[in-house]
């Protein structure tokens, strides 16, 4: 672990790994999704389920993954877009967060961990289908300029096509229809959107299309199993004096941390908060008595730790 | 030898006499149980002297129920599940005693005591019709009133039922007409939309109601059996929906949900919904005869005041029998639930508050450190469950109002989304954006791949209603006098009220424009 002092400008901190990690992404994924029907259908006695499901939703969620030998971990987080409450409350109502919020739908986090097969379901987006990593690998159709082509019949009742520019592959039957896009990444391919239409009849017999659009982010994080590409996380200005503090990675990434904890020399934690936005963010004044401190950032299984003094 | 003798007669004597010990238990015995005659027990009794009533004005059988005179008969027709109870102290006062500003009427006093529930508004109508040709026709013969002079007054279902009867007044080959004019209450003749909504074979929504209700309020961490209403209507449910309260509330379900939904599964229902077409017939028809039509506007919260009424029914008899148009007050639950909403926020609150406290101590190390983070979720556990109890009892009249249909959504096709690609390394591959006209989603460049759809836009409308019917449905029919509202009076109520009182009283003077044929003179 290194401290650089950047003078009055800032600090420049160190990660420190937990754990056999060897990997950590992040993705940002937002979901819209609504069922469509025709624009002149009577809807007048439809339930009022279906009428919900009419109006277009958006739902983000930030994917984290994170390779520990031969396990990856994946976690769905909420997103905090908008600045916690504590961001602009007083500091002494910091600690004190509503309970409800923390267990209400905002809250909700899922975490799996599997391996062998069980890996192409846990790992984002990053890893097409079987299938249609045996079109990307063995034709190189996406490779190639205006590279397209089509395949019927050899998916039960499915027709594959595929483009390279734009890189996508679509499987289409009847009024169904997946279709994934995707973009390139220094670590290879990645699911950039999925959209999938989905005909259905409803209890009234009404033709129906559940419509989902997903969309990912390009993944953001880091490796460092055989080439070492640990980020910085950069404090300006250093927090030695009061006042508010912004926090980013070098790299620009914009990466969302679980937890920022204060510890103080003695070991004891006088600052803990969650529900953080993505970085970079600025934080409000820390508000601490003069002396010794450690700033935690905690990224995964990454933790960026930056001493510093308080004045 | 004579020693001998002597011991033997001694052996004889004590073995004659145990045998005879033994025969006399024997036969004492079997006298006590069979032997005795059966009326011993009986004559033991004191002898009791005849001394049977006889009334000082010679002997007379109730063979027969008598009439009041009067100028015409008012025949009152319950609704759903009820019978000659739902009217009956409304009709008696009318025929004679009044009531507190409610003079007696010239009609003769009398009703069916129901009609059959289990069949269809035809089959209904076939029995009404019958009593109106046999019980009926013999009072109107005796006090020499014309039939046509008749006027039935129906609330609910049986509002229907009088329209129904009226539709076959038409064919006038099979039926003789023997009604003059029909008076409906929060009879729905655009259809029931409860009838559909709450229909298990339908949309069934009665189950999601009281299982939502019941695994909110049953919560564990909040459940007080005595803070609960005992609601005595409850046992009579439906046993489809009895089985869902069982199997969501266990044997509490008694105890929580302060509402019924009786008769829900009744064959005629199926006729009522919105979508029957005999209904929608009946609701598009001019009837025969002059109708006036009575409609509920219940005010806010309509679930908690229906449920008052529903509630009270049958427990406010005394101050019924002195006022038939007494059950004005429907404000207990109203207050109930608003109380228990703001106990279930203290709750909330205090257990919030002990949360923090135990996490703010569970900093340190230990046991001790572990014993207050589980405190503090079991406390946090709590706070979930009392919010979840606080918003039900917020919710649950928003909730009702869309099992009756008084709040709905509805969907208007406004304008579309246009979905296109993006540029190449964009960091979403695509943008969804809102347009006007179909046209709009239109980009010169083949790349962008727009894809347009149609965008609806939900919106929540507010239906007046009386708690169970749409007043949009009973004050609609084509062709009648007229269509009077009810404010401030649910479905319950309306046979009751102060407001119905007020509504007969201009019924029978005559103060109806057009419905002169309604007045009736007083006594």
């Amino acid at each position: 672990m290194r401290l650089l002092w950047v003078g009055l400008a800032g600090l420049t901190c160190h990660l420190s790994v937990t754990a056999q990690a060897n990997a950590y992404w992040e993705q940002r994924q937002c979901t819209w999704s609504a069922t469509l029907i025709h624009a002149n259908a009577e809807t007048y006695m439809l339930d009022p389920w279906d009428l919900e499901s009419m109006v277009m939703k958006q739902r983000c969620v930030i994917r984290t993954w994170q390779l520990d030998g031969g396990k990856v971990t994946a976690s769905w987080l909420p997103t905090h877009d908008q600045r916690p409450e504590w961001m602009t409350a007083p500091p002494t109502y910091v600690n004190q967060g509503n309970g409800i919020q923390w267990q209400g739908v905002d809250s909700t986090e899922i975490i799996q961990t599997s391996s062998g097969e069980g890996l192409a379901l846990f790992t984002p987006h990053i890893l097409p289908t079987a299938a249609e990593q045996a079109i990307l690998n063995d034709q190189g159709m996406l490779l190639q300029p205006d590279g397209a082509g089509r395949l019927m019949g050899q998916m039960g009742q499915w027709t594959i096509t595929w483009s390279s520019s734009p890189a996508m592959v679509q499987w289409q039957s009847g009024d169904s229809s997946l279709v994934t896009t995707y973009q390139s990444h220094p670590m290879g391919w990645y699911v950039a959107a999925v959209e999938r239409r989905w005909p259905r009849r409803n209890q009234q017999g009404l033709c129906m299309v559940d419509y989902m659009l997903s969309q990912f982010s390009k993944p953001a994080g880091m490796s460092w199993s055989n080439h070492q590409t640990w980020d910085e996380l950069l404090v300006t200005p250093s927090p030695h004096e009061q006042g508010p503090v912004t926090l980013s990675l070098r790299s620009g990434d914009s990466l969302h941390p679980e937890a920022l904890t204060v510890i103080d020399v003695q070991g004891r934690v006088v600052i803990k908060r969650t529900k953080l936005p993505s970085l970079p963010f600025t934080l409000p004044y820390l508000s601490l008595t003069p002396g010794h401190y450690r700033m935690q950032l905690v990224l995964g299984p990454l933790i960026l730790t930056c001493p510093f003094l308080q004045l | 030898m004579r020693k001998r003798l002597k011991k033997d007669q001694e052996n004889f004597l004590s073995i004659s006499v145990t045998i005879g010990i033994i025969t006399l238990i024997v036969v004492g015995l079997s006298q006590q149980m069979v032997g005795q005659p059966c009326d011993v027990a009986t004559a033991l009794l004191l002898p009791a002297d005849a001394d049977s009533f006889q009334p000082q004005n010679g002997q007379a059988l109730w063979t027969n129920k008598t009439a009041t005179g009067g100028d015409r008969i008012l025949h009152f027709l319950h609704g759903l599940g009820g019978n000659a109870d739902s009217w009956n102290l409304v009709a008696a006062h009318t025929a004679a005693m009044g009531s507190f500003n409610y003079p007696p009427r010239k009609v003769v006093y009398m009703q069916p005591y129901s009609y059959i529930q289990n069949g269809s508004l035809f089959s209904m109508a076939m029995d009404v019709d019958s009593y109106l040709g046999s019980t009926a026709r013999s009072v109107a013969i005796n006090q020499q009133i014309d039939e046509m002079d008749n006027v039935m007054i129906a609330h609910s279902l049986g509002g229907a039922v009088a329209l129904m009867l009226d539709s076959l007044y038409d064919d006038t080959a099979v039926f003789e007409a023997k009604l003059g004019g029909i008076i409906t209450l929060g009879s729905g003749f655009q259809g029931v939309v409860a009838a559909a909504n709450l229909d298990p074979n339908g949309g069934d929504m009665a189950r999601a109601f009281v299982i939502e209700a019941c695994l909110r309020l049953s919560d564990p961490d909040i459940w007080a059996y005595n803070r609960l209403p005992n609601l005595r209507w409850f046992p009579n449910l439906d046993p489809f929906l009895r089985s869902a309260v069982d199997s969501a509330c266990g044997l509490l379900g008694s105890v929580f949900i302060p509402f019924t939904l009786k008769q829900f599964d009744a064959p005629v229902n199926q006729e009522i919904k919105p979508s029957s077409p005999l209904i929608q017939a009946l609701g598009q028809r001019t009837p025969g005869r002059p109708t006036l039509v009575a409609y509920g506007v219940e005010d806010e919260p309509v679930f908690w005041r229906i449920a008052t009424s529903l509630y009270r029914g049958d427990s406010v008899g005394m101050a019924l029998a002195v006022d038939p148009f007494s059950m004005d007050d429907d404000e207990a639950l109203v207050t109930f639930a608003n109380a228990e909403a703001n106990r279930y926020e203290a709750i909330r609150l205090t257990a919030l508050a002990d949360a923090n406290w135990h996490r703010w101590m569970a900093q340190g190390f230990g046991f001790q450190a572990l014993w207050h983070l589980g405190s503090a979720a079991a406390l946090e556990r709590k706070a979930v469950a009392a919010w979840r109890a606080k918003h039900w009892y917020e919710n649950a009249n928003e909730s009702y109002k869309q099992i009756i249909g008084g709040r709905t959504l509805t969907s208007i096709q406004s304008d579309f989304w246009c979905r296109c690609r993006n540029e190449a390394g964009s960091d979403f591959p695509y943008t969804l954006t809102v347009v006007s006209q179909a046209s709009d989603c239109v980009n010169a460049d083949p790349y962008a791949a727009c894809v347009v759809m149609p965008r609806w836009v939900m919106s929540v409308v507010e239906h007046d209603n009386d708690g169970l019917v749409l007043a949009s449905s009973a004050g609609s029919l084509p062709g009648a006098i007229a269509s009077i509202a009810l404010p401030g009076t649910n479905h319950q109520q309306m046979r009751n009220s102060s407001v119905t009182r007020e509504l007969f009283k201009r019924i029978f003077n005559g103060q109806v424009p057009g419905g002169a044929f309604f007045a009736t003179a007083t006594r």
